[in-house]
């Protein structure tokens, strides 16, 4: 048993209101540079919609993730051999025109307009050109379902779907959707730092963080095109990569990353995770339906002695186990089985999990009418919107019964609740209910207050890092670091000759 | 005098300048060491360009490497005509895919706007002294053939004797100037190598093709730290290990 | 290039047995005789370019020069002309541009020497003589068999003992395969048109023109190979009469241009055919498909 900590993301996305704040926090903390302001590390979607950059789900297009050849987990791009051959011209790489080209406007036409019978306005133009450009798309165009007809209806997870069901999704008064904020799954099994020819992309043994190492990096751009969900981005400006680094920065000083620090709508929680690094091999290899009971697996118990034992044995501090014994994700992931990581399916074992909208099931329109009770225990689920097929897709590689046990679940935490704060529903069907997603009371109420109740603390328990050890390590006398210069000099990055 | 100077006094100090400012550049701002890819903001003509230009320059390079390493062998192996024809004719065809590749790459840098916003001064100087470059050998080859055995019988010589560091500038002297120009532009590029984006070439990913794919590094000595041996699991993963294994650990390094 | 008819080979081959025993002749007539010092410097060094008395060549005929130049003068523009040419003398300007593109070399050579063949230039000058060149005779008469070993050499399959390299590699003459010989040196077809036999084997012994001067200065051909080379050559403008050896250098051969754009376009189509899979762009095309 190899035991690993990661620092592991749940994102609830019944909370999820898109109003793109953890967009705004992290650009403005790390992405307003030149040559990064096409990039959004925390970008938040509308789905059912084509995302950003469009379409990034389709792998037969970009090629992104890992697929099972020959029994074991190859990159989709292709072998070593031909990824150094595509050196000179990735033939996979997405343009800048499918994510968008980033423009600002010429403000300064405002005043320095000559005099004339129109009203002045600020053009928009190019950061990139400088020339005036026509804005054909953003970082979150189809948001709310805007151009539905050309993005919405062309979402990669509908491939397949009859056009009935697809008339379930966009008849006007059954419209639905949700919000898909994303970040870099700081995966277990990346697979940008596999297709990184210079090797300059690696994963933090201590925290499990993946990050790009800017003097390593050499602008061969396979990265870009080995993440399936399109987290590595190259900047155009200094030729480097960049990916989100989940503020390491700050968690290492004990603060929750900028996007979750700023979340309005408080969907977001930050833990640690063990998990068994042996074991990794054997859970890619499972069919697509059983990834996530795999993934699940692989995730260990923090209270279990031999676990902690292990743990110890291998480096991670009491500290880090304690915090993830406290750690809210592995009640989201583990205990309660309520959130889903996003496309198991491309096996690189992403540790960002969601879980799913319940949306508006509680109401059904019939002849006009909003009817919120139902004789069916679960029928709102199954009779939901969004169909279940569409969210298993997302979530679950196409495993329909987990999503479904997730929504059930959640209602049955609203109906405990329900009859708890309102007092119509009878307590027989809540027990019923209960049963039949096998939770308790108990369960029920923790659910209930760490979903809607909780506190800082409670949503980011960030397991300590202990700077100071490894500053212990970097130099061998202590004395030489104090008075010196800091991290030693450092040149800008600016862009090589 | 003129030739002392553009042919053995030149190379030496190119040669002097290209490693003092290429490592000087590595080790202090290694930051600065990329291909500067510009294929994320315009990637059609860049196909062309790109790959006609790496594919046809490299082999013309290792054609002429093998000359300077074993000319004997060159020369016997032209003693057959055809075969002769057959290597400068493969010798042709990549010499003109370099020359095809590398006029779409100065041209696309210069018409595309995007490619224009993040070109410098010295991308320019590089791309134009690789044109001259290769359009003066891509001459040298049609109007001065057959040029594999001649570079073999009088270049190799004069280069070795630079290496020997007993310069013999008069094996070189007498050729057309065409070819003289052609001997002093590389000079010239090997030069202003450290200068410029042409650093690349010294981190081609080789290593790629052995290392596992997965990299985990950690920060310091867990174990040293932490003042535990590691339990029997957790033995050092060789770089041995088959490529299929998602998961190694690399030896604690701190990245300087 | 390669037609040759039934007439002009047996032709050629005519011509060939009478150029060889022309050769042998002037070969026997010129042996026997002790040349002076400056004869044998004078062959040795200059007979590549000058003549004394049988005109110009590559460079002037050098009969009267003493009358013409002072010693001084030519002391220092035999040793090095190039200098004297920058330096503004103007003899020395109208001699390279009489002459250009030949230049003669600087070169290594005494006082002493120098004056050992001007002493020879006026004996001759005096005498109203040709210099003939003692040393240019061949080792051993030569046979039809050598014309066949001589173009082997020429080509390369048989390597030159003493490792120079093989003439095709900046030679070219008419016939030696099917895209040509080098171009970096001049056409051979008609040497032996412009050059009479003993300069011939002259400059087979001894090549003093440029670039040759320092690839074969430590490599020289051995008398064998003289003799078989000097046999081909001899043989190959009568093998091809109708061809025309073009002055100086760097001529096309348009096979070679041809073959070379050929490929070229069959690989750029290769390179789409490999890659025809790229992707193109998906939010335009999509954007496109959707509102078209």
């Amino acid at each position: 048993m190899d035991v690993r900590l990661q620092i592991s993301m749940v994102f609830h996305l019944d909370k999820c209101i898109g109003c793109h704040t953890c967009s705004i926090a992290c650009k403005n903390v790390w992405t307003d540079r030149k040559g990064a302001e096409y990039m959004w590390w925390n970008n938040v979607e509308t789905k059912p919609g084509t995302g950003y950059p469009t379409a990034w789900e389709d792998q037969s297009k970009y090629k992104g993730g890992w697929e099972q050849r020959n029994g074991q987990p190859e990159l989709r791009m292709g072998r070593k051999s031909s990824r150094l051959i595509n050196l000179f011209h990735n033939p996979h790489l997405p343009k800048l025109d499918d994510y968008y080209e980033p423009w600002t406007y010429r403000y300064e036409d405002l005043f320095d307009s000559p005099e004339g019978a129109d009203q002045p306005t600020a053009r928009p133009i190019s950061m990139i050109t400088g020339k005036p450009i026509d804005i054909e798309a953003g970082p979150n165009w189809d948001d709310d379902l805007g151009g539905s007809p050309v993005y919405a209806a062309n979402d990669p997870n509908l491939e397949g779907f009859s056009p009935e069901q697809r008339e379930e999704l966009f008849d006007v008064e059954r419209l639905v959707f949700f919000y898909l904020p994303r970040i870099c799954n700081h995966c277990l099994n990346p697979a940008c730092v596999a297709a990184c020819p210079s090797g300059a992309i690696y994963k933090r043994g201590e925290d499990g963080i993946v990050l790009i190492n800017q003097e390593r990096c050499r602008a061969w751009r396979m990265c870009v095109t080995a993440c399936p969900y399109k987290k590595t981005y190259y900047n155009w400006s200094t030729g480097k990569s960049e990916k989100c680094i989940l503020c390491f920065p700050r968690l290492e000083t004990g603060q929750a990353p900028a996007c979750f620090h700023s979340c309005v709508g408080r969907i977001r929680y930050l833990g640690a995770l063990l998990y068994d690094a042996d074991r990794l091999l054997e859970t890619l290899n499972v069919a697509d339906e059983k990834l996530v009971e795999a993934h699940r697996e692989l995730i260990l118990d923090p209270f279990d002695p031999y676990v902690q034992a292990e743990a110890l044995k291998n480096g991670i501090d009491d500290q880090a186990i304690e915090a993830a014994q406290r750690s809210p994700v592995y009640k989201y992931v583990k205990e309660w089985r309520l959130a889903l990581p996003l496309h198991p399916e491309f096996r690189t074992l992403p540790m960002l999990f969601y879980v799913p909208p319940l949306l508006p099931v509680m109401a059904r329109a019939e002849q006009g009418l909003y009817d919120t009770s139902d004789k069916e225990l679960f029928a709102p689920i199954d009779k939901a919107r969004v169909p279940m097929e569409y969210l298993a897709r997302l979530f679950a590689g196409g495993n329909v019964e987990l999503v479904r046990y997730s929504l059930k679940k959640q209602y049955a935490v609203r109906l405990f609740k329900r009859m708890d704060t309102v007092g119509d529903i009878d307590r027989a069907l809540v027990k019923r209910a209960l049963q039949e997603v096998e939770a308790s009371e108990d369960e029920a109420e923790q659910i209930f207050r760490l979903t809607s109740l909780p506190t800082m603390t409670e949503r980011f328990v960030i397991p300590p890092s202990h700077r100071e050890e490894a500053l212990a390590m970097l130099t061998q006398d202590l004395w030489e670091e104090k008075g010196g210069a800091g991290l030693g000099f450092r040149e800008p990055p600016t862009r090589g000759a | 005098m003129m030739d002392n100077l553009l042919f053995v006094i030149f190379p030496y100090a190119a040669v002097l300048l290209a490693v003092v400012a290429t490592a000087q550049r590595y080790f202090k701002s290694g930051f600065s060491y990329s291909s500067l890819s510009s294929q994320f903001l315009e990637s059609g003509e860049l196909f062309y360009g790109s790959v006609a230009w790496h594919f046809g320059i490299i082999a013309v390079l290792i054609g002429h490497l093998i000359g300077l390493l074993f000319p004997e062998r060159v020369l016997w192996f032209n003693g057959v005509p055809v075969r002769l024809y057959i290597l400068e004719s493969t010798g042709l065809l990549f010499g003109l895919l370099a020359l095809v590749g590398i006029v779409s790459l100065l041209v696309r840098r210069i018409v595309s706007a995007r490619v224009r916003a993040v070109t410098t001064p010295m991308d320019v100087i590089v791309l134009v002294l690789l044109l001259i470059q290769v359009a003066l050998g891509v001459y040298t080859a049609i109007f001065y053939r057959w040029g594999s055995s001649w570079y073999a019988a009088v270049a190799v010589p004069y280069l070795r004797s630079l290496l020997a560091l007993r310069p013999d500038v008069q094996l070189i002297a007498p050729l057309p100037w065409v070819v003289k120009l052609h001997i002093v532009n590389a000079y010239l590029l090997v030069a202003i190598f450290g200068f410029s984006r042409l650093v690349h070439m010294l981190v081609f990913p080789v290593q790629y093709l052995w290392r596992p794919y997965q990299l985990v590094i950690w920060n310091w000595n867990r174990w040293r730290i932490r003042g535990q041996a590691p339990a029997l699991s957790q033995q050092p993963v060789e770089a041995s290990e088959p490529i299929r294994e998602p998961m190694t650990r690399r030896r604690p390094a701190f990245t300087r | 290039m390669k037609g040759i008819s039934m007439m002009s080979m047996r032709s050629g081959f005519t011509w060939s047995v009478i150029g060889l025993c022309a050769g042998l002749l002037i070969s026997i007539e010129a042996r026997g005789q002790a040349p002076s010092p400056g004869a044998t410097l004078f062959e040795k060094r200059c007979y590549s370019c000058h003549n004394i008395g049988s005109g110009d060549k590559k460079g002037p005929d050098l009969k009267g020069v003493t009358l013409r130049r002072s010693r001084d003068w030519l002391h220092e523009y035999i040793k090095s002309p190039a200098a004297m040419n920058r330096r503004g003398d103007p003899e020395a300007r109208a001699l390279f541009k009489k002459f250009a593109p030949e230049v003669m070399p600087d070169q290594d050579i005494t006082d002493e020497q120098i004056d050992a063949i001007l002493a020879l230039i006026d004996e001759l000058t005096r005498k109203n003589e040709t210099f003939v060149p003692a040393g240019a005779k061949l080792s051993r008469p030569v046979t039809p068999a050598d014309i066949d070993l001589g173009r082997q050499l020429f080509v390369g399959r048989r390597a030159l003992s003493n490792g120079g390299p093989a003439c095709i590699s900046c030679h070219t003459v008419s016939g030696v395969g099917r895209l040509g010989g080098g171009t970096l040196g001049p056409d051979l077809t008609a040497v032996n048109v412009k050059y009479r036999d003993p300069e011939l084997i002259a400059i087979l012994q001894n090549p003093n023109f440029p670039t040759m001067k320092t690839v074969f200065g430590t490599r020289p051909l051995t008398d064998e190979e003289i003799v078989q080379l000097f046999a081909y050559l001899q043989n190959v403008k009568p093998a091809h009469p109708t061809t025309q050896a073009l002055a100086g250098i760097a001529r096309i051969e348009p096979w070679f241009v041809t073959i070379g754009f050929v490929v070229l376009l069959g690989a750029i189509i290769g390179l789409n055919v490999i890659w025809k899979s790229r992707l193109r762009g998906v939010r335009e095309p999509l954007v496109r498909r959707s509102t078209s």
